[in-house]
């Protein structure tokens, strides 16, 4: 990872998923449940590691919180969101939605 | 600065590939056309809409669901400006009270919002049709509210719009 912008994405990223784990889960619980290596888990909290969006995923699934909770404060574009209620009642609309889109695409079970 | 060219030049493109030359546009087509998944869900009053993209899978435009079809519409329609015009990944969240003075929103955001804005009145009453559907009409004047009522339904669009449109094209007598 050389590019500067990618490092301290993915820094900032790995901070934020070590400090809403750490009192709740440990790195092996949160490997385990998250369907990844605790070497990995180890080096996405340290920013070492890029992850697939998919990991994303089951990592705040893991945590129990919104993806979008994880990578709200990384997106320059969360700038203009008026204000941190809005933006958390929103974050749950987007996810429902995005749920909702996804079901639709999927070819019936 | 408002990129109007480029504006007007994708709503032109994007109207001739999908073959659509009467009004009401197809705004959910049009979406559709460009890999989008368009997805209703209601939310509370003052959010319209969101733009949800990440490598590898589609983008999600998302609309709330409890608004007017002809507000949804404009959603639909604000929210591809977007997705053809400004973002390249992440989560965009529009809301329906844009606070244009507040500190923390740059330029750049106004500046798209309002390219969005101007995407959405282009592509959902393009001034082709406009000029058709008046030559054949005759002139409307700006107080004429019936004739405005009465347009802005066959765009599926508010009659706030149209009169807006409208004046903005000069095809209205004052």
């Amino acid at each position: 990872m050389r590019d500067p912008a990618q490092q301290t994405f993915y820094k900032a990223l790995g901070a934020r998923i070590r400090e809403i784990r750490a009192g709740r889960l440990s790195q092996e619980q949160l490997a385990e449940a998250a369907n990844l290596s605790r070497t990995s888990i180890v080096n996405i909290e340290s920013g070492r590691q890029k992850l697939l969006v998919y990991n994303l995923f089951q990592i705040s699934k893991a945590l129990d919180i919104l993806p979008s909770q994880l990578l709200a404060p990384l997106q320059p574009s969360s700038s203009d969101i008026p204000d941190i209620d809005a933006a958390s009642d929103a974050a749950a609309w987007v996810q429902r939605s995005v749920k909702k889109a996804i079901q639709s695409q999927s070819p019936p079970p | 600065m408002i990129r109007r060219k480029l504006i007007s030049d994708t709503v032109t493109s994007l109207l001739n590939a999908a073959g659509i030359t009467h009004p009401a546009v197809d705004i959910k087509r049009l979406a559709q056309t460009q890999g989008a998944i368009v997805v209703e869900e209601p939310h509370d009053e003052q959010t319209s809409g969101f733009l949800f993209r990440t490598a590898g899978s589609p983008p999600v435009i998302g609309v709330n669901a409890n608004h007017p079809p002809s507000r949804k519409r404009f959603t639909i329609a604000h929210e591809l400006a977007h997705l053809l015009l400004h973002i390249k990944s992440g989560v965009h969240v529009d809301y329906a009270i844009v606070k244009m003075r507040d500190s923390r929103a740059s330029e750049g955001t106004d500046e798209e919002e309002m390219e969005a804005n101007r995407f959405a009145a282009e592509v959902l009453m393009p001034r082709g049709f406009l000029e058709a559907d008046l030559a054949a009409h005759g002139p409307i004047f700006a107080d004429d509210e019936k004739a405005i009522a009465s347009l802005a339904k066959k765009y599926g669009v508010s009659p706030q719009a149209m009169a807006i449109r409208l004046s903005s094209l000069n095809l209205v007598w004052m």
